[in-house]
């Protein structure tokens, strides 16, 4: 009831003696009653008779009366206490003493433009008139400043100040230092937050005044925002929705810019993919999407002819890196209304050439020789620099380098030597198995298989299988293959290659495990199989790294039979057998070496031996500024940790100021005075782009019946400067007040007796 | 009736009386002098008619003249054989004591019936008076001597009135006892039930009485120019009441007239003559309209 007065009046101190005063005109008709004169009458039975008559009409007349005078006392209350019709229409800075809570949106999606402007210059525009026309009233209002970025945080200075001339001078200088982000932001958690400060605060009347932009993504069906929508009402907050933005402005985004980078090297063409996006409302033609790589304009331009109204395009492109070292590649559309998402960066390490380790146990054979073949029959051409070794190799140099390491026709690993390649697979290396006729199926499933634990994906059956092979009818290829990246080129109608494939000789998988373990395995797939259904290609992951096992032999293989295990190097379907290794090759190449891409807003954090490395890091953000960091030594997680020595704890570095999307670069000095820089992308989220507004009513649907919600259309400054909030209303009074005093007049005049 | 009248009067008695007995002489001389030479003054005692003389008629009453012409006895019949003989009825229950300003209903009664007496003892009229409330409080027989208006004032001023009124009982006491046919003037606010008051008004005309009834009426009774939150304590135990007047006026003027018409209605049907007098009102000119209007109904009558 109380706030529902300073609610409603502008003065609202004069209500309550106001309706006390309602007591009076009661009073005066009980002092009346009970005040009287007595008179001894003669003439009472006409008396009697007459007031037998009236006596309704009498009580009603005085309780008539008496309503009109206590209304006549209610109205001139209303008046002196300046009563206005609803909350909305008091002027926000009238009224009681109350608390400013300012939430600004700063997400990237305020920095669509509307006009001249963008919806954040709106933003600004609204708090400056907000605190100037509170300074009107100085004393009983308080002003806070909140960003829905970092909610949690208060600007200093900007934390419940009484709002009066100084603090307008102070919030014009702070807003025009106040610049957007290029983040999504959580709405609910900022919403919370808002909703915890001002829980604490004593203050009679809160306002939360939220300016923003208000998007679907972030406030449609979003039941945080709901929740914390309500939570504020129940705290009698009264929020008020401010909106920066009227209208849903066509946008195209490009959302994805990402390529098959783990497997570039100079001089070697790298596919790249583009993903554009459009979150408007008519389908746009002619997208034009225009490519650089470092600063330079490639060109060549991608055209999207169509993008259907929130539908997405992707399109692949291939760019030739001529020099190694690292490349900042950019993706660039037109321009529209939101400028952030029409540019989109990837950094890009081009090696020279993607070291392949080829372990072939064969003995007596060239199988490795066939997959060294596929991979770099030309190094210039494929980028990838094989190794061909024997099984000793594994125990004697780094696996670290390699992309991936092939493992043929392996009878059985030497300790070390599969401890050290468990390592370097569960750390991201890629790793192909490929059998033959050396194998010994007991160590490869007591050990490699291990119970699923091990590198291997199967337990194998205990001798080969012969895939049998009648001439006289057709029975369909002899390798059926699922939709899986890996025969993105070979699999479907049109391409016969794979058809022409024989395979005579295989491992059959253990039948146990293939009718048991297999249906419910989640960790191994089978991307391809025999005519007899028998599983040829497996494919799964071990740590960070990427196991594919092909259950036959990489080469023609003779089995005892002079019989080739099968026919694919060197058959009619050869040419289709490089394309299968170099999509092997690229599909589990180590990918933890690639340069990282981010979002806006992630720190970068890096971590590094101090025994390496100096503690001064340098990062370079997009604008070529760099910011010197002193690196400090990583707090232990646990004891184990602890017990470690000072020597051999990391030296860890953060920077935060990643708000704006390009390549930053993370320079690190070595012990020997060396520099190395490593790049990181940062890109807008793509959820910014989308600048579909939301209606009021989806908001009041969001907030249920929240009664102290406003919302306020962009543009519209009446709310904040009702110069004479009320006078509508005041009006009315003023009117009513009159009619009620004529009535009374006519009433009483009626009722009392004038001699004529 | 008192011997002694000093003895009952107070000195503000008899001051009233003897303001009284001026007042009636100042009234009723006045009212005599401008009424000197009218021809229908003392005619209450004319000629009626010629009847043939019977044995045991006074022979004085024979008219000699009708006898010289027809040489038959006649004898003249007059209207009264005696002087009029006057019956004041004044009412002296309770609710006459009510009065707005200094007199009240009783006090003006008493000033009516003093300069009535004061009048007709003038014309040699007999005059009685009969002080009722519901029962009869005093009476003064009838008397036409001048000295008869100071019985009848002592009279009057000794009753203080009380009780309620019972006409009907009074009335016919009246028409029983006033055997002689003559003129009954009753004085009083008719605060009594009507069908009683009718009954016994009619009983004496049926008796042959002339009827006067001089209604008094204060003027609050009439016009109820109270206001502001009253407390009504009725008299003759009528209740009481808690009010705003004003509220109540229109109900109370219209119960009043419908009232008054009442009365005036049933008095023109039984011939009584009606009048309704306000207590402000001046004396003499009461006096004077019911003189004119005695004679002109008097006159009618005859015709």
């Amino acid at each position: 009831m109380f706030t529902w007065v300073a609610q409603h009046f502008l003065n609202p101190a004069f209500f309550w003696p106001g309706v006390a005063l309602v007591s009076v005109p009661i009073l005066i008709h009980l002092i009346n009653r009970l005040h009287y004169r007595k008179v001894r009458f003669a003439a009472m039975e006409f008396l009697l008779a007459s007031e037998q008559k009236n006596r309704r009409r009498v009580l009603l007349e005085q309780l008539l009366l008496l309503l009109l005078r206590i209304l006549m006392v209610l109205l001139l209350t209303a008046l002196i206490a300046r009563m206005v019709l609803s909350a909305s229409q008091l002027s926000l800075f009238q009224g009681a003493k109350s608390h400013h809570l300012v939430l600004l949106d700063d997400s990237g999606s305020m920095r669509d433009r509307v006009g001249e402007t963008a919806a954040f210059d709106e933003a600004r525009a609204v708090i400056r008139k907000l605190v100037s026309e509170g300074a009107n009233r100085p004393g009983t209002q308080k002003f806070t400043l909140l960003l829905t970025s970092r909610p949690d945080q208060t600007l200093a200075g900007l934390s419940e100040r009484d709002i009066n001339d100084e603090l307008v001078d102070e919030v014009s200088t702070r807003l025009e230092d106040l610049t957007c982000t290029h983040q999504a932001v959580d709405m609910a958690a900022a919403l919370e937050a808002a909703r915890s400060r001002l829980v604490d605060d004593a203050t009679d009347i809160k306002h939360l005044h939220v300016i923003s932009d208000f998007r679907r993504p972030d406030w449609f069906d979003n039941k945080a925002v709901a929740g914390a929508l309500t939570a504020l009402d129940e705290e009698n907050v009264s929020v008020n929705l401010v909106r920066s933005v009227g209208e849903t402005h066509e946008n195209l985004a490009l959302v994805d810019l990402s390529g098959e980078v783990e497997v570039a090297a100079a001089g070697v063409p790298v596919r790249f993919k583009v993903k554009v996006a459009n979150y408007g409302t008519r389908e746009a033609e002619g997208v034009r999407v225009s490519l650089a790589v470092d600063g330079r304009n490639v060109p060549r331009n991608l055209v999207f002819e169509t993008i259907d109204a929130g539908g997405e395009e992707e399109r692949e492109f291939d760019i030739v890196f001529d020099t190694a070292g690292p490349h900042h590649v950019q993706a660039l559309l037109e321009s529209d209304s939101l400028e952030q998402d029409n540019v989109r960066h990837l950094a890009v390490d081009v090696p020279n050439d993607n070291p392949v380790l080829i372990i072939d146990a064969t003995p007596g054979s060239d199988q490795g020789q066939y997959v060294a073949d596929a991979l770099a029959a030309d190094k210039s051409v494929t980028g990838y620099a094989p190794t061909g070794a024997g099984l000793d190799y594994l125990r004697q140099y780094p696996l670290d380098g390699f992309h991936l390491i092939y493992l043929i026709n392996v009878p059985e690993l030497p300790a070390d030597a599969l401890a050290a390649l468990e390592t370097y697979v569960a750390e991201g290396g890629g790793l192909a198995w490929f059998l033959g006729n050396a194998v010994r199926p007991a160590y490869y499933n007591d050990k490699l298989y291990n119970e699923g634990a091990g590198l291997f994906p199967a337990p194998l059956a205990n001798s080969t299988g012969r895939l049998e092979r009648d001439l006289s009818q057709t029975a369909g290829p002899d390798i059926q293959v699922t939709d899986h990246p890996l025969f993105r080129i070979l699999a479907g109608q049109e391409n016969p290659f794979l058809d022409l494939v024989f395979v005579n000789d295989y491992f059959p998988l253990d039948q146990g495990w293939l009718f048991e373990t297999l249906p419910d395995s989640t960790d191994v797939e089978v991307i391809a199989r025999l005519r007899n259904r028998a599983p040829l290609i497996l494919e799964h992951d071990y740590g960070q790294g990427r196991i594919v096992t092909c259950l036959t032999s990489a080469g023609p293989l003779q089995d005892s039979e002079g019989l080739p295990w099968n026919n694919w190097a060197n058959g009619p379907a050869a040419p289709s057998y490089a394309v299968f290794q170099l999509d092997l090759a690229k599909y589990i190449a180590r990918r933890d070496r690639a340069l990282p891409r981010k979002t806006v807003g992630e720190p970068i954090t890096e971590t590094f031996s101090r025994v390496l490395f100096l503690d001064q890091v340098e990062f370079v953000n997009p604008n070529n500024q760099v910011t010197q960091v002193r690196a400090g030594t990583l707090e232990p997680h646990d004891s184990e940790d602890a017990a470690a020595g000072d020597e051999v704890r990391p030296l860890s570095a953060t920077f935060r100021e990643t708000d704006d999307p390009g390549v930053y670069a993370v320079r690190m000095t070595t012990q020997n005075r060396e520099q190395q820089e490593r790049w990181i992308a940062y890109n807008v989220p793509a959820s910014e782009s989308e600048l579909a507004v939301v209606s009021d009513d989806q908001i009041r649907a969001e907030a249920g019946d929240a009664e102290n919600l406003t919302i306020q259309q962009a543009g519209v400054f009446d709310w904040i400067r009702s110069d004479s909030p009320g006078e509508d209303v005041r009006w009315l009074l003023l009117f009513l007040l009159v009619l009620v005093g004529v009535c009374e007049q006519a009433l009483a005049y009626r009722l009392s007796y004038h001699p004529r | 009736m008192p011997a002694d009248l000093k003895e009952y009067l107070s000195p503000e008695a008899v001051a009233r009386v003897s303001r009284l007995e001026l007042q009636a002489r100042q009234v009723v001389e006045g009212f005599l002098s401008g009424q000197h030479r009218s021809p229908y003054f003392g005619q209450s005692i004319e000629f009626v008619q010629h009847r043939e003389y019977v044995p045991g008629d006074d022979v004085r009453r024979i008219d000699w003249k009708v006898w010289s012409k027809t040489d038959k006895y006649y004898i003249k019949q007059y209207e009264e054989e005696t002087n009029l003989r006057t019956t004041l009825l004044v009412d002296i229950s309770e609710s006459m004591q009510f009065g707005s300003g200094k007199t009240t209903k009783y006090d003006f009664a008493c000033s009516i019936a003093a300069a009535l007496t004061y009048l007709l003892l003038r014309q040699q009229d007999a005059v009685s008076l009969l002080a009722f409330d519901d029962e009869v409080r005093s009476r003064v027989p009838s008397r036409s001597r001048q000295t008869h208006l100071g019985a009848i004032l002592s009279v009057l001023m000794q009753e203080s009135p009380s009780e309620k009124t019972d006409m009907y009982s009074i009335l016919r006491y009246t028409a029983d006892e006033k055997s002689e046919r003559g003129m009954v003037v009753l004085i009083s606010d008719l605060f009594a039930p009507r069908d009683g008051l009718f009954r016994g008004l009619n009983l004496l005309r049926r008796r042959g009485h002339d009827v006067l009834v001089f209604h008094l009426m204060d003027d609050e009774e009439l016009d109820f120019n109270y206001s502001g939150t009253t407390r009504f304590e009725g008299l003759e135990e009528t209740g009481e009441l808690v009010c705003d007047p004003r509220a109540l006026r229109e109900g109370y003027l219209a119960a009043v007239n419908e009232f008054l018409d009442d009365l005036r209605r049933r008095c023109a049907g039984s011939v009584i003559d009606y009048q309704t007098i306000r207590t402000s009102e001046h004396i003499d000119a009461i006096l004077r309209h019911y003189i004119n209007h005695r004679v002109g109904l008097s006159h009618s009558r005859r015709n």
